[in-house]
C-alpha cells in the first residue's frame, strides 16, 4: 500500500482504475437493465459527474496542499510570519512540506546562532577592552629607569601580560604569559594582574609576592593551564634590580660597557604548576651599570615563525638588540627589533601574542629619555625621533 | 604497536613491558599535533595500570606550552593514582623549553630510556 501512497502518479492511477472500474458497473447496470437508448443528456450527465469528481480529487490532493506550501514559502522568501506543516503523506506533497518543515527549523537555528554567535562577539570586544584597560596604556616615568613596553595579541583576548606597579620606593615591574591565548588565558591574565596589584601592598621582596601569587593562582585553576612570569624589583632609593623567575623566558641584560648581551635563565617554575613553589622559585640580585639595558619578551617573539617554518629564535633577538643597544634608547631598541621581527615573519600568521619590554638603567635618579610614544601599543609603535646615524636601516636578518 | 598521526606530529604507543610503557613522539608537538593526538593519549591513561607511563620525546622537534600543560595533566592524573609521568631522550631545544618553564622540577626526566629502566630495575 506504501508503494502507492509514495508517489501522486500512482495515486491517479488507482483513481483512474477506480473510474474505469465504476464506468464499468455502471454500463453493466445499464445494459442488464435493458436500456437500448442511452440520452444524450444521461451520458453527459454521467461524463460530468466523472469530470467533477476527477476534478475534486485532483484538487484536494494536490492543488490545495500545494497551495498552502506555496503561501507558506512566500510568506518565507517575503520574511513575514509562517507556520510549518503537519503531514501524514509521503508521496511529492509530503516531502516537499517535509523538506519545508526541515529548512525552515534549520534556518531558525542558523538564525538563534548567528544572533548568539553576535552577541558573544560583542561581550568578547568588551572582554578585550576591558583586557587592554588592564594592561597599562604607556610606560611609567621611574626614576633611574627609561622603560618602554610594547604588545601585541594575537586574537581579541591574549594571553600576555605585564605591569609597572609602585609602591613606595618599590617598582614592581613583571611580564607574564598564560598557556594559549583567548577567553581562559584572558581569564587567568587578569586573575594575576588584580593578585599582583593586592600583594605588593603587603609584601616589599618579589619573591613573596610571585610565591603567594602562585599558592592563590593553583587553586583556582586547572591543571593544563599555567603562566610563566619574570618579575623585577627596582628600588629607586637604593638603586638596585633583583628578579624572581617563574619559568619564564630568558632574561637578556645589555651590558654597555662591554657591548655584549647576557642572557640568564629566568628559573624558578610556571605559576600554577605546584601548589607551592617556594623552594623552587628564588630572587636574585641584578648589578646594572649605567645604560645597561633589562630586555624582557614572551615567547610569541622568539617562537614566532617565518614563511619557511623558521623560527625568529633567541639568538636572533641577542644579535639585534647587540646591534640596536649602542645605537638608541629603549624606544629605538623596541622599534627596530620589531621591524626586524615584522621582515623576519613577513605574511606568516601570528599564532602567539607578542610582548617586548626595554629597561634602560639611566644611572642617574631623573629620567633621561623621554619615549616619542610611551603607548604599549605595538600599532602605536614610531620610530625614534633620534635614529643613530650611520646604522638607520642595517638590519640584523 | 599503535600509530597515530596528526599533520606534524605522529606517536606510537609501544606495546607495555612489565613496570611500564613507552609512547615515542615524531615531529612537532603544536596546538595542531596535540588536538589530534590528545584524545588517544587521554585514552592511554584513563585506565592505566603500570607504575610509570614514559614519553621518549627523542624525535620531538618543538613542543608549545599548551602541550606543556597538557602533559601536567597527565602527570597530575597519574600522580593522583600512584603511578608517575617519565620524560627520556629530549633533544636539545625541547629540553630547554622544559628547564626553561621548570618542568623537570615536577616531572623526572633521564637522557636516555636506558638510564630509566636501569634506575627502575626493570
Amino acid at each position: 500500500m506504501n508503494f502507492f501512497r509514495k508517489s501522486i502518479l500512482w495515486k491517479v492511477f488507482n483513481y483512474f482504475i477506480l473510474f474505469t472500474v465504476l464506468a464499468a458497473v455502471i454500463v453493466y447496470y445499464f445494459f442488464s437493465q435493458n436500456y437500448q437508448n442511452i440520452s444524450l443528456v444521461t451520458f453527459a450527465g454521467v461524463l460530468v459527474f466523472f469530470l467533477a469528481y476527477f476534478l475534486l480529487v485532483y484538487w484536494y490532493e494536490f492543488v490545495r496542499p500545494m497551495n498552502v506550501i506555496l503561501n507558506e514559502i512566500r510568506a518565507l522568501l517575503m520574511g513575514k510570519e509562517y507556520k510549518r506543516f503537519f503531514s501524514k503523506r509521503i508521496d511529492e506533497i509530503g516531502v516537499i512540506a517535509h523538506f519545508f518543515n526541515e529548512v525552515t527549523r534549520n534556518f531558525e537555528k542558523i538564525s538563534n546562532q548567528l544572533r548568539e554567535g553576535k552577541r558573544m562577539m560583542g561581550e568578547l570586544e568588551i572582554a578585550g577592552q576591558i583586557q587592554k584597560e588592564i594592561l597599562p596604556t604607556a610606560a611609567p616615568h621611574i626614576a633611574g629607569l627609561d622603560i618602554v613596553a610594547k604588545t601585541r595579541p594575537a586574537v581579541e583576548l591574549g594571553g600576555d601580560n605585564f605591569d609597572f606597579i609602585t609602591n613606595k620606593d618599590n617598582t614592581f615591574i613583571y611580564i607574564g604569559d598564560v598557556t594559549g591565548h583567548g577567553v581562559p588565558a584572558a581569564l587567568i591574565m587578569m586573575m594575576v594582574n588584580t593578585l599582583i596589584h593586592t600583594l605588593v601592598d603587603v609584601y616589599d621582596s618579589a619573591y613573596d609576592v610571585v610565591v603567594q601569587t602562585n599558592r592563590q593562582l593553583k587553586a583556582r585553576i586547572k591543571s593544563t593551564m599555567f603562566m610563566t612570569m619574570l618579575m623585577l624589583k627596582w628600588n629607586s632609593t637604593t638603586q638596585t634590580m633583583s628578579y624572581v623567575g617563574a619559568g619564564h623566558e630568558h632574561l637578556l641584560v645589555y651590558r654597555a660597557h662591554k657591548g655584549e648581551c647576557e642572557d640568564k635563565m629566568a628559573g624558578g617554575i610556571a605559576l600554577g604548576m605546584v601548589a607551592d613553589n617556594s623552594k623552587i622559585v628564588k630572587e636574585v640580585t641584578l648589578p646594572l651599570m649605567k645604560d645597561d639595558v633589562i630586555i624582557l619578551y614572551s615567547d610569541g617573539l622568539t617562537e614566532a615563525r617565518n614563511m619557511a617554518g623558521e623560527m625568529f629564535g633567541l639568538d636572533r633577538l641577542k644579535q639585534a638588540i647587540q646591534l640596536y643597544a649602542p645605537q638608541y634608547g629603549p624606544e629605538g631598541i623596541v622599534f627596530h627589533v620589531a621591524r626586524d621581527f615584522s621582515r623576519f615573519v613577513q605574511d606568516h600568521v601570528q599564532e602567539d601574542d607578542v610582548t617586548l619590554m626595554a629597561i634602560r638603567f639611566s644611572g642617574s635618579k631623573d629620567t633621561i629619555e623621554t619615549a616619542v610614544k610611551n603607548s604599549t601599543s605595538w600599532s602605536d609603535m614610531a620610530e625614534p625621533q633620534v635614529p643613530a646615524a650611520n646604522d638607520k636601516e642595517k638590519s640584523i636578518l | 604497536m599503535s600509530d597515530y598521526s596528526a599533520e606534524n606530529l605522529t606517536i606510537q604507543i609501544v606495546p607495555p613491558l612489565n613496570k611500564y610503557q613507552v609512547v615515542e613522539f615524531r615531529g612537532e608537538m603544536d596546538k595542531a599535533g596535540l588536538t589530534e593526538v590528545k584524545g588517544k593519549l587521554e585514552a592511554l591513561i584513563e585506565n592505566y595500570s603500570l607504575q610509570y607511563l614514559v614519553f621518549d620525546f627523542g624525535a620531538l622537534d618543538y613542543i608549545n606550552s599548551e602541550s606543556i600543560g597538557f602533559l601536567m595533566a597527565i602527570h597530575s592524573h597519574l600522580v593522583k593514582t600512584g603511578k608517575a609521568l617519565v620524560v627520556v631522550n629530549a633533544k636539545a631545544n625541547v629540553k630547554d623549553i622544559f628547564q626553561v618553564i621548570g618542568l623537570f622540577s615536577v616531572v623526572t626526566y633521564y637522557d636516555t630510556l636506558n638510564q630509566f629502566v636501569e634506575k627502575i630495575g626493570a
